[in-house]
This record gives structure tokens, sequence and C-alpha cells, in this order.
């Protein structure tokens, strides 16, 4: 029997999880609850039932907590952020699970309103913990499960610009999407603007808060859109669960463009994400430009066959923190590593030499060097070189340059 | 500048070349081993434990059956290791070139001449008893222009400092005797003398004591006082007082190590080809 296929939308406030199946979705806030006498853990409306009878004691904020590596102590046992995360997210995958009968998941997207290293890292220990295989569980940016929703819809809706306002309780943000075509491959560039205009959604009790709230939404709307050319504008996040409070922002946005709203957008573009990863070819053929991908391709000359080629070491559209590559070359003379760092968009290049600092003297082309390219971020490649030496006629040393280029 | 692209080449097995004392474990170095020493790879080096090597341990199996090929038709060494430097993809064009040329004028030396080449490489490689034993293959050649008194003397000389390094002096110096003999080249009686400094109880022709007597130069004795001075400033000796100085155990391990290390090199000169 075939595996779900999930997206999961993880944030402070909610978690929405998606399942391709049937198309259904499943939001809950993103808090945990364990009784007091028991190791019983809940999780969402459940959690806050536990905690209102008195017989539980909830935790929120499970990604900030994650993030600063905390703990939260309850019923006298001191647990790590990664173990409640754990919990949450056993919870919250036996939704789909019990729906649908499925135990197995044959892939999971997991996406993050931003990339944070350290929450990637605790979210591939949860999915050990939970027995799922390293390579089941992917995390990606809201940006990227944006593209994938769009692109996964009819061609006219993302034949131009894509807008997306998303306003969620803890932020409000715009993210925009163009494709370019008549290059090699397709590109597909998103960005995002979180909006300082953002207001915590309280004020949509009161009618002074509303007409505050909807004045600020047109101000924003009207700077962002002007007059660019959209094929689709989506409004999403809990704000937008009814629209009823915001008619001028409305009569604005709908104005001769289309408008959906969409409340599972990010976790059903993390299902679409999920889904292409368990297809042997993508059904995406292009590159990604957005956050946690390179906008950037590094390669360096060689010499292959005779002939000069470029080694390309990190493509651009490449996940940074999946991207890194490592060759063996033998630099004559053995004095630096070159490498071109080329933009995409605007075509420049960069060419960054890194001395080969402290290797022996050698005979010419008697010095082998390891190339190993990763990334720190969207902007910051780590390059290590290491001295190979020359098999037994030069002996490696344990020489090793490492750099940090900004790219 | 350029940058040569390594092959992955998962070498578990290196290929072992006695004569140099040298595992193989790339393309790169084996490339590198035969531009930089054509004399010890034209003769013997071409065989199926380089085929095997080149198809299992390097991954390129059709280049391996290509070579064997060469060789079932007939081919030469040098063409078939052309092939090798022109897939390993490590040497310039030039360099091929001049590795063939090479050979080709290794073929157009005369069979003494290019015996004598070859011993004196495997005199510089260390391979002094492999080295004696070519060299005893050209005194077996009949004379001619070539072989002359002056040649015949270069060789026994040759000999005799092969024997030297294997601290086999007796034989060094039997051998020096011949070379003056031929020569009369008074270098042959220095080393003769040299020989006699460093191992004073040792043996040698009651001629060779009349000629050290009859020729003796003033200025040897001065000469081998300075070697011996300059020998001890050697690294090899700083090396060896500093491995005196650590502690017990370390010593040990140290001397354990050296003297196997020694050993291994003794028993490398040594070895037949």
């Amino acid at each position: 029997m075939e595996g779900l296929v999930l997206g999961i939308d993880l944030c402070d406030s909610y978690t929405q999880i998606s399942c391709l199946k049937n198309e259904k979705s499943w939001m809950i806030p993103t808090v945990i609850c364990r009784e007091k006498q028991a190791e019983n853990w809940y999780i969402g409306e459940e959690a806050y039932a536990h905690t209102l009878i008195g017989d539980g004691v909830i935790v929120d904020k499970l990604l900030k907590l994650t993030s600063r590596d905390g703990t939260a102590t309850i019923g006298g046992i001191r647990y790590e952020a990664v173990t409640l995360l754990e919990q949450f997210l056993k919870k919250i995958l036996e939704l789909p699970q019990k729906e649908y009968g499925v135990q197995a998941i044959s892939q999971l997207v997991v996406t993050l309103q931003t990339i944070d290293v350290v929450l990637m890292e605790a979210l591939h220990i949860c999915a050990e913990r939970l027995g799922l295989e390293d390579k089941k569980l992917r995390v990606i940016s809201h940006t990227e499960s944006f593209i994938y929703y769009v692109l996964s819809q009819k061609k006219d809706i993302w034949n131009n610009q894509v807008g997306v306002f998303d306003l969620s309780a803890d932020s409000f943000r715009y993210y925009e999407l163009k494709v370019q075509r008549g290059m090699k491959r397709m590109m597909v560039i998103a960005e995002y603007e979180n909006l300082e205009e953002g207001f915590n959604l309280d004020i949509l009790g009161s009618a002074s808060g509303v007409k505050l709230a909807d004045k600020i939404l047109y101000s924003c709307g009207e700077r962002l859109i002007q007059k660019k050319l959209y094929s689709s504008i989506f409004l999403t996040g809990k704000g937008f669960h009814k629209q009823d409070w915001a008619p001028d922002f409305m009569k604005m946005i709908c104005s001769k463009r289309r408008v959906y709203i969409e409340t599972e957008l990010f976790s059903k573009g993390a299902a679409y994400r999920a889904e292409d990863f368990t297809r042997s070819k993508t059904a995406y053929p292009f590159i990604c430009i957005c956050e946690g991908h390179l906008n950037t391709t590094v390669s360096m000359n060689v010499l292959r066959g005779g002939q000069d080629m470029s080694l390309v070491m990190a493509c651009a559209g490449d996940n940074w923190f999946e991207a890194s590559a490592a060759a063996d070359v033998i630099p004559d003379p053995a004095r630096e590593i070159e490498m071109t760092i080329s933009s995409l968009d605007s075509r420049k290049k960069k060419i960054v030499k890194i001395p080969l600092e402290g290797f022996p003297k050698r005979p010419p082309r008697t010095t082998k060097v390891r190339v190993e390219v990763s990334f720190l971020d969207e902007k910051t490649m780590q390059v290590v070189l290491r001295d190979q030496g020359f098999g037994e006629l030069f002996p490696a040393t344990d020489t090793e340059v490492r750099q940090e280029v900004m790219l | 500048m350029s940058v040569w692209l390594c092959r992955y080449e998962p070498v578990k097995r290196p290929l072992y070349i006695r004569e140099l004392d040298l595992h193989i474990y790339s393309s790169q170095e084996l490339s590198y081993i035969i531009i930089h020493n054509p004399l010890f790879v034209l003769e013997g080096f071409v065989d199926d434990r380089l085929f095997t090597f080149v198809r299992e341990q390097l991954d390129m199996g059709f280049l391996a059956l290509k070579m064997e090929r060469l060789q079932k038709a007939g081919e030469s060494n040098e063409e078939i290791l052309s092939l090798f430097l022109q897939e390993a993809d490590y040497c310039t064009a030039a360099e091929i070139t001049q590795f063939r040329q090479k050979a080709a004028a290794f073929k157009k030396m005369l069979p003494a001449e290019y015996q004598k080449e070859r011993a004196d490489y495997l005199f510089q490689i260390g391979q002094y008893l492999n080295a004696v034993s070519v060299y005893n293959k050209i005194l077996e050649m009949p004379r001619d222009t070539y072989i002359n008194e002056f040649f015949l003397g270069k060789v026994h000389s040759n000999i005799g400092a092969c024997y030297a390094h294997l601290f086999q002096f007796e034989r060094a110096a039997k051998a020096y005797e011949k070379s003056y003999f031929y020569s009369k080249d008074p270098s042959s009686l220095k080393s003769i003398y040299f020989l006699t400094a460093m191992k004073p109880e040792m043996n040698i022709s009651a001629h060779s004591k009349e000629l050290l007597v009859s020729e003796l130069n003033p200025s040897w004795n001065e000469e081998f006082s300075e070697i011996r001075e300059a020998a001890k400033g050697s690294e090899e000796l700083k090396n060896l007082d500093e491995l005196f100085e650590k502690d017990s155990l370390r010593r040990q391990n140290g001397a354990e190590e050296l003297i196997s290390d020694w050993k291994r090199k003794y028993r490398s000169m040594q070895s037949p080809s």
C-alpha cells in the first residue's frame, strides 16, 4: 500500500497539514499539553481543553523554543524542545493517518515561514525518532511552497506575476512570483517582504479596529500592487478566513484582477512539493530562485580530456542547505584555486581566488587538492581546500584552507 | 594557470612497484611514473599486473582491453604506454611526445650504451643489485669501438659504487681495482682508499695495497675527513640524535620504526627484478 504524501505548514501560532489524497487539510493551534499525572499528550484544541480543566500543562511557541534550544518542565520532568516538537509532530501526523487508515509516510515536506538551520536540524531529529527515513523529510520555506502551489495550478494563473498577501496572527507578508522564460530552463523567481504595518488580529474585534485594519491593508495593497500586471493574487493566513472586515481593500484588489482566497496555500504547496519528491522525474522543470535556494552558480574552470570545461559545484536554484560538492583537482602551478560565481539574473561573473596557503612546495602537478563546497546560508559559501598529496610519491599533509565566500 | 580534474578512482588494491618501493593509487601517479622513468617502464613493466590494475582498480576496462590487444598484436611497450598516457588525461601532448622521443632515442642507442643508461638509472633509483646485473651483462658483450678501455673502466667503477652502497666493501674494492686497471683513473684508487678508511680491517688485494702506497695522494685523507665531518651534520644523524634524547618508550618505538625502514630499503636495494 502506498504511503501518505503530506505537507505541513509549521508556524508558532497555527499548524496546517495537507494531504493530497482527497485534498484534505487540518488546521490546529501549535500548542502541546501533557497531563500532569500521566504521560498523555494532547495538541491543538484538546490541549487547551485539558489546560482549562486543570489536569494538563500547556506549552506554546514551540518553534521559538526549539530555535533557541530551550526546555519546558511538565509534571517535574524537564523536556527538551525537540522532544516536545516530536510529540507535536507525532500527534499531527496521526490526523491523516487515522483519516485514511494508512500509517506509512512516503514523503513529508515541512514548510517554515523562514528557514532556520537549528529548527531544520531539530525537525530531522524528530523525523528520525518517529521512524521516518531522513530522505523522506524535506524542509522548505513558505516562498518555495508558494511557488509549488502556484505552479500546480492552471497556466493562466501564473502567466504573469502572482502576488500573495499572508496575514497571520504574528506577521503580515507579501510574496511575489514571476516566471522568466526564454532561457535554457524556465526560471521562477519569488521574493517576500515583511510588512511593518502588520497588526494583531485581535483588533478585528472592535469596529474602529476593523476600520483601521482595512485602511492599513488598503494602503499596503496600493503601494505593492501599483500598476503591475498580475495573473492572479492570493489571500492567505488566518486574517483572511473572513474578508468582509476589509471592504475597501477587497474592492481595490479585486478590480480587474483575479483574486483567490486560499487559507491552506503553504501546506498545500508543501504537499505538492512532497508529491514531486516521490517522482523519478520532476513535474516542475524550472530553476527555483527563492529563499532557501541559491541564486548563483559556482563553478571551476578545469581541464578534462585536454579541453577547458566548467565544472559546476553548485547550481542556481539548488537548495543551499543540501547543495554540497567535492572534487579532486591538480592545479598547475599549485598557488591558488579559482572559482567563478555567476549570477543568473544579472549574468554577472565574479572570480574568487583562494590561495593554497601553507601547502607544501612540490614539483609541478604533484599536488592534488580536494575542493569541498558547502553553504552556510544563501549568500555564504564555505570552501575547504585539503592537501591530498600525490600518493606515496609526495604524501598528503593535513594542510587545509577554509574560506567563507560571500556570494 | 591550469587545473586538471581528477577522475574518481576508488583504488582498493594499489599497484606495487617493487623496484621503486612505491604503491600507485591513481592514474595520475602512474602517468607521472611513466613519463619520469622511461628507462624503467620500457622493459618488464607492461604486463598482466598492469592491465589488471588499469581494468579493476582504475576502472578503465576499455583502455585495459585496448592495451592488451596492442600487446598481443606485437606493438611496442612505448605504444602501449603512450595510449595509457593519452587516456589517463594527466600529461600534456608535449609530454607524451617527449616520452615517445626519449623511447625512440633509446632505440637508436648501441646495445651497450642503452644497457649502461639502464644500469645507471637503476643505480639512481637505488636498485643496486639489479644495476650490477645489467653492468655485468655489458661486460659480457664483445669489445668494439664503443666498448673500449675507458668505457669498461666506467662500468667497473659503477659496479664498485653499487657494492659500496650495499656495504659490500671487499667486492667494491675489487671492482674499483678493475676500473683502475682499464682506465688508470686515480679516482678509482681514491675510492679504494675511502673504503679502507671506513673499514680498516677490510681485506684488499696485495696489488691494491701496492697501488695505494705508490699512488697515494695526501689530499685524499683531508678530503675523507671533510666528508666525515659533513656527514656528522646530516639530517639523518640529527634525527638519530633527537631520537636518543627521547624517553625510553618513544626511543624504542622510534628505533624499531627506523630499523624496519632501513631493512625495507636495504631489501629493496637487493631485490631482483
